[in-house]
Parts: C-alpha cells; structure tokens; sequence
C-alpha cells in the first residue's frame, strides 16, 4: 500500500516535469519541421533554374524555330511573332452573341460551331491563329470578356513558292510536315544552336531553274516537270525543283499533286540515259573500249523479248556511236558482254539500288526488278527495268563528271564529310564524258549546247503507262548534262513528264526536242551566276575546240 | 470575458484560413464563387460556430463523450465500408445530404479525445507504462485497420501519428515508444507487401518523381512547377497559368496550396504556414499551462493533429512526402477536417476555459 503510494508520489513528480519536458521536445520538433517546409518553399520559389517540365513545356511551341537560308545567307524560311486569338469559354457572358461579332472580324468562321465552343465548359479554345494587326485591332474593339491573345510564332516563306519543295512546311503549331523543316524538325527547335540553318542552295540558280521548268512545261504542254543542279566535287544540291509547285504562306488543302516532290519522292524508268552507267560499266570492266565495234544491224530477240533501235543505224557501231546514236541493240550487247553479276554491283555502287540519302524523309525507294534474268539485265542497259529518282540518277552521274568519285547530294551547305568512294577510274569517265560530249555536239542532244561554255549529256526518253492504263502511253523525256565540257563540275538533270511536241519541235517530244534545250537555257542563265566565262572559237588557241577559264 | 479572449484568436487565425481558402478557392473557379467557394463559405462558417458552441459548453461534458464519439466514428466508418461512395477506386465518403462526410477525417479528433479519456481514467502508475500502449492499441487497432482498407495510407498514419502524440505527451516510458517503433521498422517489409500498387507507384514516386512523370510523378512535377512559378511575390490572384490552365489536378482539394503559392508566391505560403504555426503554438501553449492531464493531451494532441495535417499536406506538394490524400483544413474544399478540426479546438478551449474559471473562483474566494 505504502509503495503503491510512494509510485504515485512518483510518477506525480515526474508528471509535473516530464509532461513540460514532452511538450517542449515536441514543440521543439514542429519548430524544425515547420522551418523545413519553410526552406523548402523558399528553395522552390525562388530559385531561378530553368524548369524542365510545367509552363515552359506549354510555352515551348511558341519559341520560334531557326531560320532557313540558302548558301548565301539569303532567308528562305523565317517566323514572324503574331497573336493568335483564343477564348476561355468560362468568361464568355453570352457564347451566341460573341460568336456573331467574331464572326464579323473573321468572316470565314462558322458561327455556329464557334458559338458551340464558346459554350463548352473547356477553358481554352482557339478563335484563330496568326491574326493581322487590323483584325487584332477589330478584335479589341468588339470589347469581349474572356477572349485573349497570346504571341505566336508563323512560320513564313519569303520567297513564296522558291524551294517550297526542298523547305517543306509546317503546321499550325510550328510543327515541320514536309520537306527540310520535317527531316531537320529537331535541329530546327533545338533552343541551343543558334543562328539559322545554312542550304546548299542557292536562290539564284534556284530561280533560273524553277523558271526554265515552267517555261518548258508551258511550252511543251507537260504534265509536270523535275530539276536538279549538283556540285559534282561537293555533292551539294545547288538547286532542286518539281513542278507544279506550291506557295507554303497559303496553303491549298486537298491538292497532292502540287505538293508532291517529283525530283525526290517520285521514281520512273527514265529510259537511255541509263546508257551512261551502261558505258561506264563496259568500259571499267574492260569487257569492252571506246572504239570496239559492235554489231547493231538487226534487232535482238531475248526470249519473247524483241530489241530494237529507235534511231536505227542498222549497221556496225563503234562503242562511242552506240552511245551517240543511242542503240538499244548495241547497249544490250555490252550489257551481255559484261554481264548481270558487274551490271548489279555497279548499280549497287552508283547508288541506284537504294534510297538515296538526301536529307528529306519525302527520297523514294527504288522499285528494283523483281527477277534479274538475261531479258532485265538487256531492258536495264537502256534505263527499262528499275525505277530510280531524276535526283537519284542526277546523282549517279556524279562519278562520270568529277573524274570516277561518288559524293552523295547534299542539301547542307558544305555537303557531306564522309570520304567519297570510287567507282570509275579517271580514265573511263573521261572516255564517258567524251562520249556525252559527242552527243551534244553532233547526237541527239544539240540543242542542250551552249556557245563557249560547251555542254556534255545524254538523252533519254522514256515511256510509261498512262494514268488510264496502256490506253494511252506517256512520255518521260529527260536531260542529263554537265558543264563546262573542258572541265566540267556542275550536273543538271531536267525531266518533262507527258510533253508534247509542237510546231517548233515539229511535233517531236523526244528528249533532245523537248528536254535539251530547256538544259541549253539553263546552262546559259546558271553559267554567269556561277562564274564561268564563256570562251569563242576565235579566242581558241593550240588546236583546242573549246577552252574554258574558271573566273574566280 | 475570459471565453471571448481565449477563443477569440482561434475564431481569427481559422477565419484568416478559410478566407484564404475561399480566396483559392474562387480563383480556381476562374474567379467566381461556385462552384467551391460559396460551399466553402457556408462550411466554414459552420465550423467556426462548432467552435463557439463547443467552447461555450462546461468541459466535464467533452471529457465524458470521447469514447462515444470515437466508437460513433468507428462506427460510420463501418458503414462507409458496408455502401460508402467510391470516388477515385477508394471508398472514403458517405453522403449525408448537406456535404459528403468522410468518418476517416473525424477519426484524427476523436482519436485524442478517447485517449484523452483513457489517460483520465486510467489509475496514475499506469498512464506512463505499457498499459497505455494496449489501450492505445485497443483504440485505434480496428479504425486504422478500416481506414487502411478504404485504402487510405495517409489518414491511417495521421491517426497513428494523432494516438503516439497523446501517448508522449502524456509522459509514456521511452522504451514503450523504442518497442513500438522497433515494431513499426519490422512490420515495414509486410506492409509493403499489403499496399496497393498505386500506393506503391506513389512511394517509389516520391523517391524519384521522374519515373513517371506524366503519370504517377505529375501531380508532384506539376505542383512544384505552380509554387516555383509563384516565385516571391506571386503571379496574383487569378494569374496563376499552371492552376488557371488546368495543368495542376486536385487543386480544389489537396492541392489546394499549390495554386495558392503560385498565385500568392513565396510570400502567401509564409502566411499560411505562420497562420498553422500559431494555431500549433497556441495549443501548445493551453497544454503548457494545462493543469489537468485531459486538457494537456487533447490540447497538445489537436495541435499534433492540425500540424500533421499541414505537414503531410505542404510536404506533399512540395515534393518532401509521398502523394498520400491528406487536405489542408480550412483551406481544401471539403467539410469535414474543417469541422472536426473546429470541434477539437473547441473541446481544447472549453476545457482550458474551465480552468481558467476555476483559477479565478479559487483566487476570488480565498481570503
């Protein structure tokens, strides 16, 4: 009993301190913990360190993407800072009756639907994108309770449809959807590069292209038409044009055909002048040399297969006036003379069989033969049998014109870094580029020449079933060059698709009527551009036809 | 007199809350009264007359009603558990006309109060040795048992934090508290086992928030990014993007305090946080002064409830605890931590208002 008493004596006394002791221990933890939440707050409000997540992601779109320039500087594709118009239904005090008087800025607008949205319980919707200043004026003085602007960027094309190809465009939200600003999308946005992103094109050749292949479609009646213009020591484009084009400031939905990239995307059997790699292999391989006769007298039946010459000589070529004359039978022989495994490895290595690595998503695959026999390899000595891109083939001629070295294209000023690979030795281009050169100068390609500048080519003209099937076939009629013939550098390859001869062709619409000249035009507008004097015969000196002087 | 100046700054901080509260509350209704703050209003107002009434009413009535009140709790939460309302995959409510109640809330208050009772009526020697613990055990073994079945992990640990804190301040021997927390350490391996997968995500969230951050760590990223976007002074009252935008998800519930640091900046959270802070030392400061033990721990043991409340939310939102659904009384829209709060902060000043009045009597009436 005593001691039950003395422990509650005890505790009595060690409930009056120890109960004080508690609550201060205690106390003393909360303090802590709450100088903790504190801090806490403090560290988060109040440092300034870029935040991945949150606001800046939402902000992200509305930085503005690099600009685009050609190799000169010059701006091809810039944004521009606009307001865009957007509503939080939640302050909208009548949806109806906002909807009308939107509807009086922007005419274009369904007030019905945007009345409808005016009314939802979101509270974000776009009224319009990229508005005008007099229509954001106009807005302001409608005096609307819950509608408000917020900065953009747009995209804008200076240059209207110049490139519209190569560049592409973008969605509403800065987006790239085709072209250079689709496949370059994230070095576009990146925030950390400055400074805009630097072609290989160049306006000036660009224009003069893009001209020429509308003044050649409007001439001949064409359906469509390609162009391309390389650097053959580079492998940088210079200029890269399909028409019809497009203006990407003002969109036209729904039209495919105008926003297709016919030099890129779209693959076609084009015909002889395959005839170049054709020579090339024959000659590398040594089954065959310059001056070697061949037997063109009769057509050749390859199974069910019967081969024939549209300009038929009908007598014995050598291999040069194979190529000149363009013969199918004499091609086919060589084909055979070197043989189907040399005929796919050469393919393979002037870059025919696969995608071409151009920097554009839109680079076609070649549509290949499905069974390579002797019939394929013959139909592929002259360009039937393998469907590649006019840029794929402009690029395949690379090796012929700088001396035997393939330089994959480029649309990146400064082309690429990688090594180029060789695929011809110096002397069998240089046989080649005779042969193109005899072409222009007494083939089927004199009208592609150029008084004192001197063009080197082939033609090739090419049949296709028509959009109604073998009803009615087509035409592809193309043009490969390169100039200046002394020395030349730069390749330029023009396609027509469906041309039509007229009276000043005589109704021809063959390659050296209809494609020849427009390369002929173009070699004449591109030449001062790039500094190429032209040289007259009456400046000739040793003997020497043409000569020809690099100003710069 | 002696009731008005001792509720009297009670009635102000809890007032200044709420209005903050509602203030939030309006802006995330993009700055009109419904379809939260007028709701909120009423509540509140509710709760501050509880407070009265509970303050005015003669203490020996609360010191008898703690068990009752704590069985009534348990006993809707049976009930939330036999047809309670399922909201998000946990079952918490129970709909009584006027607002939603949520028993797991009411549990927190009438925890203290049963304890309070317990440690009253249990014989001196035993308050402070391992008797207490089984009678703690025995009060709150089958609520936090139903609450963890909702499931609800915060409140659960809420309830436990609100008995532990009765029991320590109540003078409890050290080594029950070293047996129970060496018990606690063991059972944490089981537990995780027990958990749900979302109370799971939640945790290994809340160690690294960027597992998951468009799902589990968004609420986390999303939060931190209003209050850093708040910086010191705020964006201002309906200025805040991330709440105003929808970026930030129960932010008229738990997340309350983010819109309101983005909005009020640095500078607001300061306020709420010296707003709690006094309310705590307040209470502490009753318990301190407290001469018999059921005021000292239901004093000093609301106080733990409100500061747990506060911490567990803040700590929440700013990325220091895992997301576990805890509001901020006063200030996240929902009524019943506001009034249970109120209802525990009256029975603390009814009993020290009683005190007091006795202190004087005795020093009127001696000669």
């Amino acid at each position: 009993m005593i001691a039950v008493v003395k422990s509650i004596k005890v505790e009595a006394q060690v409930r009056r301190r120890r109960i004080p002791q508690r609550l201060s221990l205690a106390a003393g933890v909360f303090c802590m913990l709450f100088m903790a939440l504190l801090g806490r707050a403090a560290e988060i409000s109040m440092t300034n360190e870029p935040r991945e997540t949150g606001p800046a992601k939402a902000e992200r779109v509305f930085t503005p993407r690099r600009d685009i320039v050609d190799r000169s500087g010059f701006v091809l594709a810039t944004s521009v800072p606009l307001a865009s118009l957007y509503a939080d239904p939640y302050f909208i005090l009548d949806p109806t009756d906002a909807a009308h008087k939107l509807h009086g800025v922007f005419p274009h607008l369904d007030p019905v639907k945007l009345a409808a949205d005016l009314a939802s319980d979101r509270r974000f919707v776009w009224v319009e994108r990229h508005l005008s200043p007099e229509q954001q004026e106009q807005v302001h003085q409608l005096y609307l309770p819950g509608v408000s602007f917020m900065k953009e960027y747009r995209r804008i094309y200076p240059q209207g449809s110049l490139a519209s190809h190569v560049l592409g465009h973008v969605d509403a939200d800065g987006n790239g959807l085709a072209g250079i600003e689709l496949s370059m999308n994230g070095q576009l946005v990146d925030e950390t590069v400055t400074g805009p992103l630097a072609l290989s094109l160049d306006v000036t050749i660009q224009h003069a292209l893009e001209s020429v292949l509308a003044q050649g479609i409007d001439e001949f009646q064409a359906k469509a038409g390609s162009g391309v213009v390389l650097d053959a020591l580079t492998g940088e484009v210079l200029a890269l044009a399909s028409a019809p084009t497009y203006d990407a400031n003002r969109p036209v939905p729904g039209d495919a055909e105008r926003y297709f990239n016919r030099p890129v995307a779209g693959v076609y059997e084009l015909g002889s002048v395959f005839k170049i790699f054709n020579s090339a292999i024959a000659l590398e391989t040594k089954t065959a040399t310059h001056d070697m006769p061949v037997d063109a007298r009769r057509p050749i039946t390859i199974g069910a297969h019967e081969i024939k010459d549209f300009h038929a000589k009908n007598r014995v070529l050598t291999v040069s006036e194979v190529f000149k004359y363009s013969s199918n039978i004499g091609s086919t022989r060589l084909a055979l003379g070197f043989g189907k495994e040399q005929q796919q490895s050469f393919f393979e290595k002037f870059g025919l069989m696969n995608r071409s690595s151009i920097e554009l998503r839109e680079a076609a695959r070649p549509i290949t033969p499905d069974r390579w026999g002797d019939i394929t390899t013959a139909t592929l000595s002259y360009g039937y049998g393998l469907s590649v891109s006019p840029l794929q083939l402009a690029e395949a001629v690379i090796p012929v014109v700088n001396g035997g070295l393939r330089m994959e294209a480029s649309l990146l000023k400064g082309g690429r870094t990688s090594a180029p690979q060789r695929v011809l030795s110096p002397e069998t281009a240089k046989q080649v580029r005779n042969m193109m050169r005899q072409v222009v100068e007494d083939g089927t390609g004199k009208r592609a020449d150029v008084q004192g500048i001197g063009v080197i080519g082939k033609t090739g003209t090419a049949e296709r079933a028509g959009r109604q099937g073998y009803t009615k076939r087509e035409r592809i009629s193309s043009f490969v060059a390169a100039f200046p013939a002394a020395a030349p550098r730069y390749v330029v390859y023009v396609v027509l698709e469906a041309p039509e001869g007229n009276k000043e062709t005589h109704g021809h619409a063959t390659a050296g009527w209809v494609a020849a000249p427009l390369v002929s035009r173009l070699v004449s507008r591109m030449s001062p551009i790039l500094g190429i004097r032209p040289v007259f015969p009456e400046e000739q000196n040793g003997g020497v036809l043409l000569a020809v002087e690099r100003v710069n | 007199m002696i009731w008005l100046s001792r509720v009297a700054p009670v009635l102000i901080m809890l007032s200044a809350l709420s209005l903050l509260g509602v203030l939030t509350l309006m802006s995330v209704a993009g700055g009109s009264m419904d379809p939260f703050a007028s709701n909120h209003l009423q509540k509140a107002f509710l709760a501050l007359v509880i407070l009265c009434l509970v303050s005015a009413m003669p203490s020996h009535i609360w010191q008898q009603t703690g068990y009752i009140l704590h069985i009534g709790a348990i006993f809707l939460l049976l009930v939330v558990e036999i047809l309670g309302n399922e909201t998000k995959g946990a079952a918490r409510w129970l709909d009584v006309g006027f607002f939603r109640l949520q028993p797991s809330e009411l549990l927190k208050v009438t925890t203290v109060l049963a304890m309070a009772q317990l440690f009253k009526a249990m014989p001196m020697g035993h308050v402070t040795n391992w008797r207490s613990f089984i009678g703690m055990a025995l009060l709150i073994g089958l609520p936090i048992i139903l609450i963890l079945r909702q499931p609800d992990l915060g409140t659960s640990i809420l309830v436990v934090f609100a008995a532990v804190s009765c029991a320590f301040i109540a003078g409890m021997n050290w080594r029950v508290f070293a047996g129970g927390f060496l018990l606690l350490v063991a059972a944490l391996p089981v537990a995780w086992h027990f958990l749900k997968p979302y109370q799971k995500g939640r945790v290994l969230t809340f160690l690294d928030p960027t597992r998951d951050p468009t799902g589990a760590g968004y609420h986390i990223l999303q939060s931190q990014t209003a209050i850093g976007a708040g910086e010191f002074w705020g964006r201002g009252w309906l200025g805040g993007t991330q709440s105003q935008l929808n970026f930030l998800p129960e932010k008229h519930t738990d997340f309350i305090l983010s819109v309101f640091a983005e909005e009020f900046g640095f500078l607001g959270v300061f306020l709420v946080l010296a707003l709690v802070f006094m309310l705590v030392a307040y209470g502490f400061y009753l318990a301190l002064v407290g001469r018999r033990l059921f005021t000292r721990v239901v004093a000093a043991g609301i106080s733990s409830v409100m500061f747990s409340y506060l911490f567990v939310n803040a700590g929440m939102i700013a990325g220091m605890l895992p997301v576990v659904g805890v509001p901020l009384p006063f200030m996240s829209f929902g009524g019943t931590a506001m009034i249970t709060v109120a209802f525990g902060y009256g029975v603390m000043l009814s009993c020290h208002i009683h005190e007091m009045r006795q202190l004087l009597e005795s020093r009127t009436f001696q000669p």
